[in-house]
């Protein structure tokens, strides 16, 4: 019989036999899991990197599932992580670990909210009015926003139908309604060069080699050609096309760190540093759920001109505040690119530029096909990437 | 003990030491001494210049042994300008500041010197304000807060620094400062540009100092008190009671020290501080050096969305997400001295010494609260005591007048009119309800002329203004009713408090007035009592008589006297009689102690002010047919109809009636010899008395002369303006021309104005025939002169040519070519339109020989230029020639059709052949005659 587990966050760790519980007068529920992971179930490396996202996990709001224990299935917050390693260099490595989690509450009785927050509209050059969107995890019901939805549009990505609640009130914090295994559904995911998945924001990561993916956009890094590989999920398979980022006409290359600033289930921001000879370069990439586009925000110490255009010249048509394919490529797109301050449109390669700068904002995304839906032509993405809110969850009762 | 710096307040020290410390070094602490903490071990020197390297410097004014325990502490440098409970160096007389910022702030420094000033930044803005019973610290720190956006701080070396907050701290944020709850991403990392400080991070939001609006009580002088409001317009009002009303909460103020001018601003300031929530973070961070990332007094970036605590109107790109954080101020730290720092000591000489080593290090946190103020500090008010409310609500009741008044007449010393007074009393009145008035100010008077007069208007009143039955209709009156008055503007006169009588002056005469009044207290505003019931009054009329007169000068004859008055009283003096004058009365009597009466009235002369300010005597005749002695005397009378004493009399007989009596004359011959008048006025003035041959006549038709056999040679006719020379031929003026006729009476000359209408002479023959006409040839013009003969042959110049030119050279001229060349002598003549002109020259010729020895022949021609470059060139067909031997000859040429103008005419010469001998030619003379 195989060893029973436990779906802790978005790690798949080893159920004990014993959960330890303790309930207060207030109500509260305490649950004391503890495990232990070790070869040959993980490879070696995957235990040293489990062990990272377990100790990372306290004050993470997470889903819990039971293999066994099903009945203690719900919405937990981990209070404290700690654990013990035991490494004998790769023939025996193992992590025993323990963590409190005070219990929010089970899907019967607790809603998800998404605390959403920031103004309506980013600060912007073009006189764009922003849209508040939010796209909960594939598995909900219940959605909640004070009446103030007007449409929704939905998306066939890789994990499945997302759907993107559109005009959401400016102050509203919508709340909705999943299980514990749903929640995790149509998340966006790290996943390291060894093609892990990361929970936590803490750990040691190679700059290369990784995938950042929400099943509708996947954003890998080059070795060469190129800084970004991104590619659009539409008729069923995935379409790369690669960007370049450079500083003074010159291409960053290959990235030199890597880090994790923000990695939860609705939105997930990857740094990236170039150390130059003077200075530095941070790339931050931000996906978030159920959106089209992957955001870009390129700061360099000293002022120089920004640029994130095409590898390859794929002619575009510039708009206001974007620059979109004039006509639709192979995979039947057109790439958008576009950024919420000025910028100077490169329609010839596909890209956009700002001189003397120090900061570039963009976002990069695809219209699928030549009649895309109310909520996904480029217009639309433009007006959800200046409205995007920062989301915030919790669990509260119902 | 940590340290704790706070903004616009002192904050604290505290310093353990450990056991063992030398008693030596003990010793040496002294209150008023400084401490420095520096962060790092013990510099190179130790000398002042640690007051402005270290991160802190205090005054020790705490020195404690606790059963071995050793201890001091004390407060932060702003001290020196003024501790907590206002000690400091005060200023007992009044500071008065008007001027820009960084004077006034200079000017409010210690007297002492205690702290001089350091950088002090001027804001642009000036200052007025007083101070009085203030520290240095309250006033510069009122004086930052009234100017808007500055600030002040005491640096180490107890130097002032002042300016705009810009200059003093960073107003542009590098810190963020978030509440544990937004999650690790944020807090305690940086980024490229900020740096989130790493720690507990508390959010306290409230709205207990909450206020819509502010009323500032501030003290302005002689006890006045200054109030200003500020509210927050209701739509900016986002909190509603249960009834659904905006909030109001209204803070009082008091600010002793603020004036009139500030009280606004410092109302807007008051509500500025308090119109919004209180947002602050707090937060506790192990990094025990936060000084060099930010301190007291600059700008953060503070956010909370979960609480709230965010302004869209800020975007910050943090960490991979758009944030809006909230603008806020770090107003207060506290930090611990850790073992890491040293801390030295500075005695009252100067000495330094190194404390470190028997400091007890000190662990815990760095607390840093932003947005958060001292509520010690925001209860309000501020100065050197405090400022009550007004506390006189009560209000003066109605005045009772006391009737009647007494009245009066008198004259006045400004006009030396007549005018009147009253003496207007009343009861000093309590306050409505009763009580007693103990802040009264004053009584405020008004009275205008009374439109309704307190009794009937009397025939005798009639009279005496002189008006008739017709003139009062119109007024409105009837003969039953009263006379209504127009109504006036109330005049307003104030009386002090502590009296119940007022003399009320300059009143017209015989005037109806009505007067009220009414009590007026201390309080600001302010509280009037009601007017008092209307008191009605008319003033006395002018009964003061004029002055005595002086006596008159008298001039008489047996028909008239003539009075001449130099306007002076009896005393002396000329002009001096009183002001209201109205008329004198002329009293003739026959004995000089008779009683001026109706029946010895001689007549009445106007005089009055103005006479006299023109200093115009009175001179007036009156008829008079006695031409016996005669008494004079003269009465003043005044305006109010008031007559003097009679003045002394003064006696005239009758004489011969000198010229100046004589107004007007008829006479039916005057035979006088010698007639000087320079005006006759008569029907007609001749020489000769008879009426068809006067002579020389003056009459209305004109002046005519005739012949002594009765013709009229000469009429200058009044009507038509013409004068006529008639007899044997004659000349008439007319209109525009001058005509003279012969016998006949035909017109011989015509100048002027001609009869056919043109202008200028026109000569006749005596059967009027034309010869002569010049000038106007043309009713349309043309100019000139045209002469008629008796064959009717007409010679006429209707454009002049003007003058001959002509010059002779007797020198030689000498040429070889057989082309005209030179161009000497020459003349220059005008061409008229006729375009002719008659060339005259001659010249000697000697004509040149050729190669074989023979004289050949040589020419003299002419040559002229006209305007527009008209030209005659010089040629053989006009010329003189001589061939063969010597010759002296000349010739006439007529030149036709020359452009009218200025034309130069010149000679020119030529030999036979070129090369050979020169050709000579002498006595050259040329002539030019334009006709």
């Amino acid at each position: 019989m195989p060893t029973p587990t436990i779906l802790l966050g978005r790690m798949r760790v080893r159920e004990d036999l014993t959960v330890a519980e303790q309930a207060d007068a207030d109500g509260g529920r305490t649950l004391t899991l503890t495990g232990q992971e070790s070869i040959p179930r993980l490879t070696a490396a995957a235990v040293a990197r489990q062990r990272e996202d377990i100790l990372t996990l306290p004050g993470s709001f997470v889903p819990v599932s039971f293999q066994v224990k099903n009945y203690l299935d719900g919405f937990y917050e981990v209070d404290s992580a700690s654990g013990t390693v035991e490494d004998w260099d790769d023939d025996l490595v193992v992590f025993r670990w323990s963590a409190s989690l005070l219990r929010a509450g089970t899907e019967a009785d607790t809603d998800i909210e998404s605390r959403l927050s920031g103004s309506l509209t980013r600060v912007n050059d073009f006189t764009i009015t922003g849209e508040r969107t939010h796209a909960p995890a594939i598995t909900h019901g219940g959605y909640w926003s004070d009446a103030t939805v007007t449409s929704a549009v939905q998306r066939v990505g890789e994990d499945g139908t997302l759907k993107l609640y559109r005009g959401i009130g400016s102050t509203v914090n919508p709340r909705w309604s999943t299980t514990a295994a749903g929640y995790a559904t149509g998340r966006v995911r790290f996943t390291d060069e060894l093609g892990l998945e990361r929970s936590g924001d803490g750990a040691w990561l190679q700059p290369t080699g990784w995938t950042l993916s929400n099943g509708l956009v996947r954003v890998q890094p080059l070795l060469s050609g190129g800084v970004l590989a991104i590619a659009a999920y539409t008729g069923g398979a995935w379409h790369v096309k690669n960007w370049d980022v450079l500083g003074s006409s010159t291409t960053f290359g290959v990235f030199d760190r890597c880090q994790l600033l923000h990695n939860q289930y609705e939105a997930v921001t990857v740094r990236m540093m170039k150390m130059l000879t003077t200075g530095r370069v941070y790339l931050d990439i931000t996906l978030r759920r159920g959106h089209r586009f992957v955001e870009i925000y390129l700061q360099s110490e000293f002022s120089q001109t920004l640029k994130v255009v095409l590898a390859s010249a794929e002619g575009g048509t510039a708009g206001s505040g974007m620059v979109v394919r004039t006509t639709l490529d192979a995979d039947n797109n057109k790439y958008l690119i576009g950024s919420a301050r000025s910028f100077t449109a490169d329609a010839v390669n596909g890209g956009i530029s700002k001189s003397s700068a120090t900061a570039l904002d963009a976002f990069v995304g695809v219209v699928a096909g030549s009649s895309p839906v109310t909520g996904d032509a480029a217009a639309d993405l433009q007006k959800q990437y200046v409205g995007m809110p920062n989301e915030l969850v919790q669990g509260v009762r119902r | 003990m940590a340290v704790t710096e706070t903004l616009r307040a002192l904050g604290s020290w505290g310093v353990t030491f450990k056991k063992g410390m030398p008693e030596s070094t003990w010793k040496e602490l002294e209150y008023f001494g400084h401490i420095a903490v520096h962060v790092g071990r013990r510099p190179s020197s130790l000398d002042d210049s640690l007051l402005r390297s270290a991160r802190y410097v205090g005054p020790i004014d705490t020195i404690s042994d606790h059963s071995g325990v050793r201890s001091i502490g004390g407060v932060g440098m702003a001290m020196w300008l003024g501790d907590a409970d206002g000690k400091g160096d005060v200023f007992s007389d009044p500071l008065v500041l008007n001027s820009d910022f960084a004077t006034a702030v200079t000017a409010a420094l210690p007297p002492s010197g205690a702290v001089t000033a350091g950088t002090i930044t001027n804001t642009g803005d000036n200052f007025t304000g007083t101070f009085q019973f203030q520290n240095s610290r309250e006033i510069i720190d009122y004086i930052c807060q009234t100017v808007g956006e500055a600030g002040w701080r005491v640096n180490g070396d107890a130097t002032l620094d002042a300016g705009p907050e810009s200059a003093l701290w960073r107003t542009t944020p590098r810190c963020l400062v978030v509440h544990k709850s937004v999650g690790r991403a944020i807090a305690g990392f940086d980024d490229m540009w900020l740096q989130a400080l790493a720690g507990n991070a508390e959010t306290d939001r409230d709205v207990k100092d909450y206020t819509t609006g502010v009323l500032l009580l501030g003290q302005g002088i002689n006890g006045q008190f200054v109030a200003a409001e500020a509210e927050t317009p209701e739509i900016e009002i986002p909190f509603k009671d249960l009834h659904g009303n905006p909030v109001r909460r209204t803070r009082i103020v008091q600010e002793s020290e603020t004036s009139t001018d500030n009280a606004p601003a410092r109302a807007q300031l008051q509500l500025n501080r308090f119109k919004s929530t209180r947002d602050a973070l707090s937060l506790d961070t192990s990094n025990y050096d936060v000084k060099g990332t930010v301190q007291v007094g600059d700008y953060l970036w503070a956010y909370d969305p979960i609480m709230g605590l965010m302004d869209n109107a800020n975007e910050q790109q943090f960490r991979g997400q758009r944030i809006n954080p909230f603008k806020l101020r770090l107003t207060e730290t506290t930090w611990p001295i850790t073992r890491r720092m040293s801390v030295f000591y500075r005695n009252m000489i100067g000495e330094w010494f190194d404390l470190s080593r028997y400091v007890v290090p000190e662990s815990g946190e760095t607390t840093l609260v932003v947005g958060g103020y001292n509520r010690s500090l925001s209860e309000g008010g501020s100065g050197s005591f405090p400022v009550s409310p007004p506390p006189d609500t009560s209000v003066p009741d109605k005045v009772d007048w006391v009737e009647p008044f007494q009245l009066s007449v008198y004259q006045s010393p400004a006009t030396g009119v007549a005018r009147s007074e009253a003496i207007l009393k009343w009861i000093e009145p309590t306050n409505v309800g009763g009580s007693s008035i103990l802040d009264g100010s004053h009584y405020e008077i008004r009275y205008r002329r009374a439109t309704i007069p307190d009794y009937p208007v009397t025939m005798d009143m009639i009279n005496n203004l002189g008006l008739t039955n017709d003139q009062l209709t119109l007024t409105g009156a009837t003969y039953a009713h009263m006379i209504f008055l127009g109504e006036t503007e109330w005049q307003t006169a104030i009386a002090p408090f502590d009296t119940t009588v007022f003399r009320l002056q300059e009143l017209t005469p015989s005037m109806p007035y009505e007067a009220q009044i009414r009590a007026v207290d201390l309080a600001n505003p302010s509280n009037r009592g009601e007017w008092s019931d209307l008191a009605l009054f008319t003033t006395t009329r002018d009964n003061i008589p004029p002055a005595t007169p002086a006596p008159p000068f008298i001039a008489s004859n047996p028909l008239f006297v003539q009075m001449t008055h130099m306007l002076g009283v009896s005393s002396g003096g000329d002009f001096n009689l009183d002001r209201d004058l109205h008329h004198l009365e002329l009293h003739g009597g026959v004995e000089p102690l008779f009683t001026p009466t109706d029946d010895t009235l001689l007549g009445k002369a106007l005089a009055n002010y103005g006479s006299m300010i023109g200093q115009i005597p009175v001179v007036q005749t009156f008829s008079q047919a006695n031409t016996g002695y005669v008494y004079y005397k003269v009465i003043a009378v005044d305006e109010a109809g008031n007559k003097s004493l009679p003045s002394q009399a003064v006696v005239q007989q009758v004489g011969l009636i000198d010229d100046q009596y004589i107004s007007n004359l008829t006479a039916s011959k005057i035979t006088a010899g010698t007639m000087d008048a320079s005006v006759i006025v008569g029907g007609r003035i001749a020489t000769m008395q008879d009426f068809d041959f006067p002579g020389v006549e003056l009459n209305a038709a004109g002046i005519s002369g005739w012949t002594t056999t009765g013709f009229r040679a000469l009429h200058w006719d009044s009507t038509t303006g013409k004068l006529h020379v008639n007899g044997d031929g004659g000349i008439e003026i007319k209109d525009g021309a001058l005509l003279v006729r012969n016998a006949a009476g035909n017109v011989i000359i015509e100048l002027g104005e001609c009869f056919d209408g043109r202008h200028g002479l026109q000569v006749y023959k005596d059967d009027g025939t034309r010869v002569l006409r010049a000038g106007e040839l043309a009713s349309s013009g043309g100019d000139g002169i045209e002469v008629l003969n008796d064959g009717g042959q007409l010679v006429r110049i209707s454009a002049l040519a003007f003058g001959m030119q002509a010059q002779t050279l007797t020198g030689i001229a000498a040429t070889n070519l057989n082309t005209y060349n030179g161009n000497t002598p020459t003349c220059t003549v005008e061409i008229g339109n006729t375009g002719r002109a008659m060339v005259s020259f001659s010249c000697w010729i000697l004509p040149g020989v050729d190669g074989g020895g023979f004289i050949r022949a040589a020419s003299a021609s002419f040559q002229a230029s006209g305007p527009g470059g008209a030209s005659i060139a010089a040629a053989d067909a006009q010329a003189l020639s001589a061939d063969g031997g010597n010759q002296g000859i000349g010739r006439s040429y007529l030149c036709t059709g020359l452009t009218p103008g200025t034309w130069t005419f010149s000679m020119a010469y030529k030999a036979q052949g070129t090369g050979w001998s020169n050709s000579q030619f002498y006595n050259r003379h040329i002539a030019v005659q334009p006709f």
